[in-house]
């Protein structure tokens, strides 16, 4: 099967790379450049990338380097996945859902840490696996699982601060009939 | 494994998917067993899917598919020239005393100067690499000429031309190339030459006469030279710059 040209592999990722920008960016002009130089560093370079499966994660962590390289003067990565999320396990996700719109979700994830933000978004916008977002973010797995379970975490009680939901927020710990588990 | 273990896991199910993975059918299936966990679970990919409907219908720009079409356009390098990498990693040694200036950028630029002075900053900091290396500034025109880059076949100043290049670079600026030229300045420091299409800019440098300036420690000079706008950019006093632009000002 020949390799896609240029114009193929920018119809098929702009968009979601426009989205992941824009997420990390937190402005429209920004997320536009960070896009639109992944793809001139794809033009320039991208032809050396042998496997076209690897095209969208290869578009995806250049787009997160070049954010970093661009916005993040300091690292502020914990690099242990030992972030304890468990006791922070919310339980309304039901009832926010039914609550939010586009326009909330973008505003409460924007306000979340970029630490948090980059795996969230790749985790919804499309659908990485926790393993493919730990190939973009060039971090280990197991920070990614906590960082996701720690970014929606984070997400939930934002989208309730921005709902102006009036009811307490549930303390995070999973409910007691599920403490002991199957084993 | 725990509830807990097995929330935890099930928090990195894709909204989606995961059914399939191995790493998570335990998690499932305990999930299946457990009421309570299942109900969770279950609010869970509620909101996993609200959240992810939300975020995948953020509108994108109109016209940027067009802009990254037209970026795309420009060079597509050839490492021809990369023996001569040991100059530019001597100069990364050299500067990168002086590399706090990466960190004073800290907003997307808004001008082609600072993408330019942000593009030399990632060279020098070895976060990013030429796209061609020569010491010969003819090598690497002809570079950008196979990569239709701007500034091809401008004219340089003789002072300029005569200076041993290190490499060139074309980066994009809303979507329009800018091709850089690093040369080892007269004094020591590194002298940069930046050129793109002025027709681009709704303010492009005068014709002929160097504007000169100061921005973040770096000293610029900035003019247009037939369809193009130039800028010479360097941590050097600006008397290099005067030196090396000398006679130009002259014509």
């Amino acid at each position: 099967m020949a390799a896609p040209d240029f114009e193929q592999i920018v119809d098929a990722h702009y968009a979601a790379l426009y989205r992941f920008a824009f997420s990390l960016a937190r402005g429209e002009s920004a997320a536009a450049d960070l896009t639109q130089q992944t793809f001139y560093l794809w033009a320039s370079r991208g032809h050396q990338l042998r496997e076209a499966a690897k095209v969208k994660s290869w578009l995806f962590t250049t787009l997160y380097r070049e954010f970093l390289s661009h916005h993040r003067r300091e690292s502020r990565f914990p690099q242990s996945g030992n972030e304890d999320q468990m006791a922070e396990l919310p339980a309304e996700g039901g009832s926010i859902a039914d609550a939010i719109d586009g326009a909330t979700v973008v505003a409460a994830l924007q306000k979340i840490d970029e630490v948090y933000r980059a795996p969230l978004s790749l985790f919804y916008l499309e659908q990485f696996s926790y393993r493919e977002i730990a190939s973009v973010l060039d971090v280990p797995a197991g920070t990614v699982m906590s960082r996701l379970s720690r970014g929606k975490a984070l997400l939930r009680k934002m989208l309730l601060q921005e709902c102006d939901v009036s009811r307490k927020i549930v303390r995070m710990e999973l409910p007691p009939a599920m403490e002991g588990g199957a084993q | 494994m725990t509830n807990k273990e097995a929330a935890f896991l099930l928090g990195a199910c894709p909204p989606n998917g995961g059914a399939s993975d191995p790493e998570f059918a335990e998690a499932l299936a305990q999930a299946e067993r457990d009421p309570a966990l299942k109900a969770w679970f279950e609010d869970q990919r509620r909101f996993d899917s609200a959240v992810a409907s939300h975020m995948q219908a953020v509108p994108v720009p109109a016209d940027l598919r067009s802009r990254i079409l037209a970026g795309g356009r420009v060079s597509r390098p050839v490492p021809w020239l990369l023996p001569r990498r040991l100059w530019a990693i001597a100069a990364m040694v050299i500067l990168f005393a002086g590399i706090g200036l990466l960190y004073s950028m800290r907003n997307r630029p808004d001008k082609w100067e600072d993408r330019s002075i942000a593009a030399v900053s990632e060279i020098l900091s070895g976060r990013e690499k030429f796209d061609a290396e020569s010491p010969h500034v003819a090598d690497l025109q002809q570079w950008l000429h196979k990569a239709g880059s701007p500034g091809a076949g401008a004219a340089l100043p003789d002072r300029l031309r005569s200076l041993a290049s290190l490499g060139c670079k074309t980066v994009a600026w809303k979507g329009h190339p800018i091709s850089i030229i690093c040369f080892h300045g007269p004094g020591g420091e590194l002298v940069h030459l930046a050129m793109m299409d002025r027709a681009a800019l709704d303010s492009p440098p005068p014709l002929g006469h160097p504007e000169y300036e100061t921005r973040d420690g770096w000293r610029m000079a900035c003019w247009s030279q037939g369809d193009l706008a130039m800028m010479l950019v360097t941590r050097a006093p600006e008397s290099q710059l005067r030196a090396i632009l000398g006679v130009m000002l002259l014509l």
